[in-house]
């Protein structure tokens, strides 16, 4: 009797555990799915209105080829800007990075580009230039075949319940190979895409936002290894560090250079050495800094001197940077008066003993010999009447810019106040157009 | 020759006036403040360019761009050379023009009181009381004068950067690489700004961070992870200009890479245990 009574006690009891078991394995089931179709809704929203704006974008940019003065033309135009920007962000939001998807993102950013420039920045009233609409007619023909390509894989996506949180497990997993309709579409449109990119050249200056360095080339020999390393002891003054490492840079680098860390005095210093002429592109102390001693001026004064020691001449400081013990100052070429801001070097300077602790001239050695007009055809007081009469003039300059088209403009740089604030205003000194125009929060 | 005599006359006459003003010796360090700087020289420069009504702003101890216009203001209207820097000069005509109460202005400062200090009207006109301490002024519990950094902040990024920026990619840059070397940190953080700047990626910070199959720390969640110093160090090099990626766009590390596709990007170099690409 006692004995059954237990029997049946346990026997409840593990039935009870048994059904917990149960519900609550369902429950976490039920909540795993729940949270994977939000995350398969989401890339799914992403993904349907995408084609949705590229839809839209297509026909705006075939609407604006048929109107005629820009007036009329431009809110189409700022139209298109928008549709872009909005195509792009749901583009980024889809799992696709390792993809080559990439380029369907190069040409909505293009569109952008092209729509920002004629439409919504340019103030005059001309219209638009053979060369302009011809890139116009480029970007319909363009919009057209990537929307047909969207459309494709939207109407698989549809047909065969194709799910993107599969995608992101054949781009995780190992099952490359595998087939995925949603990838093989995707893959499709990249391929038009980059003939298109590659074929659009004359508007298409982002192409070469990461090879820009290349423009000027360096100058001087090429130089061994072993120079190099000689070079860089030299132009540090360590001239008995021992060598960590040499590595040359792969066919991907901007310019072809060694990379060299030393060690000296039980401290790690990086650097890169071009293989054409040898020069120090940039060098990186690793070591921590103890308490403050310098203030900012001089610190300025070390790096001077710095810059003297390696016969750099004028450099202009213009910007100034102190945090957690350092101060990163940059300097800017001057020539003939004018500011050459992509000339630029940045040197950083430890505020415990006033050592320069890292350098980097990239900037300035790649742009110093690019050649811009320095004289500018607008007049100081045109320039002046461009600007908002709210704003107080307190210093002017004359400065060669390199404006979000990645060309060096010559410009007139007015710093003006109003109220509190500060504004840094790039005017062209060509024909009027505001380049930029900045807060400054220094 | 000319300038060498300018600059022995300006010394004599310095060095004379001192002798009179000695009394009033207790005023700014001996060295020159510029631009950028922070501390208490700079407290002082903002408090006597506003005595004298050259500022508005806030004294907070940052040199920023409304400092900088005042103090040449004030340059130009005692005939100094406008450099917008504070020199012995320029520090010495400022002392003679207006006064400094130095306890007043640092009290106030160190309560996080909103000032001002004009010259001529009354200081208790002046301050406004932070309302959540009402009984700061017995000055029983107030904490010691805080001197140095920390005080003073300047908001000193890059244009173009805010301190969320700085963070998120300091927790990314924790996330992806906290076992590699310095420079590899660095580089990581270069390849996060990289693909801002490329137009086949978004278009800034966060968006970058956060695409889809970006960033490995990222998915897995060890982008929450709390960052070091050193992570916030190198991020701070990338954003200042520092990359030892030479321009890449992509970083994989070779043992633990799944993907076929990244092995044919185009090579840069390797850093620790990533190899960087285009």
């Amino acid at each position: 009797m006692k004995r059954r009574t237990w029997v049946v006690v346990l026997s409840v009891v593990a039935a009870a555990l048994l059904i917990g078991l149960g519900v609550w394995g369902y429950q976490e089931h039920q909540m795993k799915k729940a949270v994977m179709i939000s995350a398969e809704n989401h890339y799914q929203q992403a993904f349907h209105e995408l084609t949705y704006y590229v839809d839209s974008l297509e026909e705006s940019l075939g609407m604006s080829l048929a109107m005629q003065s820009r007036e009329t033309m431009r809110p189409q135009l700022v139209e298109t800007w928008r549709l872009s920007a909005l195509a792009h962000a749901a583009a980024n939001e889809l799992p696709l990075t390792l993809l080559p998807f990439n380029r369907t993102n190069e040409f909505l950013s293009h569109v952008g580009e092209f729509t920002y420039n004629t439409g919504v920045k340019t103030t005059n009233d001309r219209p638009l230039s053979k060369k302009e609409y011809k890139s116009l007619q480029k970007l319909y023909k363009e919009s057209m075949s990537i929307r047909d390509g969207l459309r494709d894989v939207q109407a698989k996506v549809m047909a065969q319940h194709l799910h993107w949180m599969d995608v992101e497990w054949v781009l995780k997993g190992k099952k490359e190979n595998q087939d995925n309709q949603v990838v093989d579409g995707m893959k499709r449109i990249n391929v038009q895409a980059t003939d298109y990119t590659q074929s659009f050249s004359p508007e298409n200056p982002k192409n070469v936002v990461l090879e820009k360095k290349k423009i000027n080339p360096m100058k001087g020999p090429i130089v061994s290894r072993q120079q190099a390393v000689a070079n860089l002891k030299k132009w540090m003054a360590l001239p008995r560090a021992k060598i960590i490492k040499i590595n040359e840079t792969g066919k991907g680098s901007n310019t072809p250079a060694y990379e060299i860390t030393l060690k000296d005095h039980g401290r790690t210093l990086n650097a890169s050495v071009t293989k054409k002429g040898g020069h120090v592109i940039w060098f990186l102390f690793e070591r921590t800094i103890r308490k403050e001693h310098l203030n900012l001026y001089e610190a300025s004064q070390k790096s001077a001197v710095f810059l003297k020691r390696h016969d750099l001449k004028n450099m202009e400081l213009t910007k100034r940077n102190k945090y957690n013990g350092v101060a990163v100052l940059t300097y800017v070429f001057r020539k003939n008066n004018v500011r050459v801001y992509p000339a630029s070097m940045r040197i950083k300077v430890a505020l415990d003993n006033g050592e320069i602790i890292a350098f980097d001239q990239t900037d300035y050695l790649f742009n110093k010999y690019d050649n811009v007009p320095l004289k500018p055809k607008l007049s100081e007081r045109e320039a002046r009447k461009k600007l908002n009469s709210n704003l107080k003039i307190q210093e002017m300059n004359l400065a060669v810019f390199q404006n979000p088209l990645l060309k060096n403009v010559l410009c007139y740089e007015f710093f003006a106040t109003r109220d509190h604030d500060t504004y840094r205003v790039m005017l062209n000194a060509d024909n009027g157009d505001q380049e930029k125009i900045e807060l400054l929060r220094e | 020759m000319r300038k060498r005599l300018i600059r022995d006359f300006c010394t004599a006459i310095l060095a004379s006036v001192l002798l009179f003003q000695a009394g009033a010796a207790d005023a700014f360090s001996n060295r020159v403040i510029m631009r950028g700087d922070t501390g208490e020289d700079v407290v002082e420069l903002q408090a006597r360019l506003q005595y004298s009504s050259f500022y508005k702003g806030k004294i907070d101890g940052a040199f920023g761009y409304g400092t900088y216009w005042a103090l040449r203001n004030f340059q130009y209207q005692f005939g100094l050379p406008v450099d917008g820097m504070a020199g012995s000069l320029t520090k010495l005509k400022l002392t003679k023009a207006s006064q400094y109460d130095r306890e007043f202005v640092l009290r106030n400062l160190r309560e996080g009181n909103e000032f001002t200090y004009y010259g001529g009207v009354p200081l208790n006109q002046q301050v406004k009381k932070k309302a959540k301490n009402p009984s700061s002024s017995g000055g029983g519990t107030s904490k010691p004068p805080q001197q140095g950094k920390g005080n003073y902040t300047i908001d000193n990024l890059p244009q173009g950067y805010s301190k969320s920026d700085v963070n998120l990619m300091a927790n990314a840059v924790y996330g992806e690489s906290r076992g590699e070397p310095y420079i590899g940190q660095v580089a990581v953080s270069a390849v996060i700004i990289n693909r801002v700047a490329d137009p086949r990626f978004p278009n800034n910070i966060s968006d970058v961070i956060f695409q889809p199959g970006a960033f490995t720390a990222v998915a897995d969640g060890q982008i929450w992870l709390t960052p070091n110093d050193v992570a916030k160090r190198a991020v701070m090099d990338a954003i200042n200009g520092w990359d030892p990626s030479n321009g890449a766009l992509y970083y994989f590390n070779p043992e633990t890479a799944t993907s076929a596709w990244i092995w044919s990007r185009p090579q840069i170099g390797k850093i620790g245990k990533h190899i960087f690409c285009k």
